[in-house]
């Protein structure tokens, strides 16, 4: 704290004056950073997991879907693995409750409300999913572990999945549990941190 | 007691203690985001690993300020540049949580003046 004559050679002390234009510079280089992503300049990269996670989107128009069955880690709770190659995302929307020491926070993030959000190779593992979908050269009741889709998940062999070469959802309300996403182009990018449950849907 | 709290008001006193301890803050939690629920993850994206190596980084980096004191500066513009990384490979930087802690811990290592260099 003090600059004491017998002060230990070891001591030290932080000289605010510095620290005040460091702290300043990078604000402003991490608000440009930011700035650069909430207009799509720079893709950002996501991997989500939680039992508290909601993803929700008015459109989404996917190609290269598939989904099937799959096991959490330590084969807890049956997932339905959704995988698309690229899909342009309008009105995306994901929350996550997260738990604190003082209570439930809620980091909400929205994105593509005038541009569709582009999204690639994104795959969202959903405990529940309810939207309107329009597939195109749909197939149904092939083997999860002989999926062609180029995100390159597959599940085991003899399990249900179906693919398309196209999709278009509407309205699409899902608790995720884990989602991960190559890269992300994010339109007019908001983030919310507030307490309590203020979520998607 | 007392002695005990000197020494480690002494010890904390040599080096850029408070950067160390943010750095490892936003290294924490920008890696525990992601598996705040039970379960972990089951597709492994880039994304999975991005937040896990810079995550791996800042702890490091954080032990590392309080490890080595004398060289905070370097520590700590690695610390900065990896909160930037944060940001882009790393859900936002832990949804910005872990990327302002970082961006603090490493500007206030960064103005850590060590009572060797008068």
């Amino acid at each position: 704290m003090t600059e004491d004559a017998p002060a230990p050679h070891s001591a030290g002390r932080t000289r605010w004056s510095r620290f005040a234009v460091i702290v300043t510079v990078s604000l402003a280089l991490a608000g440009g950073l930011v700035y650069a992503t909430a207009s799509a300049a720079l893709p950002t990269s996501f991997a989500l997991s939680g039992k508290n996670f909601k993803f929700s989107a008015k459109r989404v128009e996917g190609k290269g879907f598939a989904q099937f069955v799959g096991l959490g880690q330590g084969s807890r709770s049956p997932m339905a693995v959704t995988g698309m190659a690229s899909a342009l995302v309008s009105g995306l929307c994901f929350s996550a409750l997260v738990p604190t020491p003082v209570g439930s926070v809620t980091i909400r993030a929205e994105a593509g409300g005038d541009r569709p959000v582009e999204a690639r190779n994104l795959v969202l593992n959903l405990t529940e999913m309810r939207a309107e979908a329009t597939a195109t050269n749909l197939s149904l009741g092939i083997d999860a572990a002989r999926i062609d889709g180029a995100t390159g998940i597959t599940g085991r062999a003899g399990d249900y999945a179906h693919q398309a070469d196209r999709i278009v959802i509407t309205d699409l309300k899902a608790n995720a549990s884990t989602t991960t996403a190559g890269t992300f182009r994010m339109t007019g990018l908001s983030i919310v941190v507030k307490p309590g449950r203020q979520e998607c849907f | 007691m007392a002695a005990i709290d000197r020494r480690f008001a002494t010890w904390c006193g040599g080096r850029p203690f408070a950067a160390g301890l943010l750095a490892v803050a936003a290294g924490l939690e920008i890696v525990l985001l992601p598996i705040t629920g039970y379960e972990f993850l089951l597709v492994q994206g880039i994304g999975g690993i991005g937040s896990l190596l810079t995550a791996i980084g800042l702890v490091a980096g954080g032990v590392a300020l309080w490890r080595y004191p004398h060289r905070a500066r370097v520590i700590g513009a690695g610390v900065l540049l990896l909160a930037f990384v944060a940001y882009l490979v790393a859900n936002l930087g832990g949804f910005l949580v872990g990327m302002l802690l970082a961006l603090v811990a490493g500007s206030l290592a960064l103005a850590w003046q060590s009572g060797d260099a008068r």
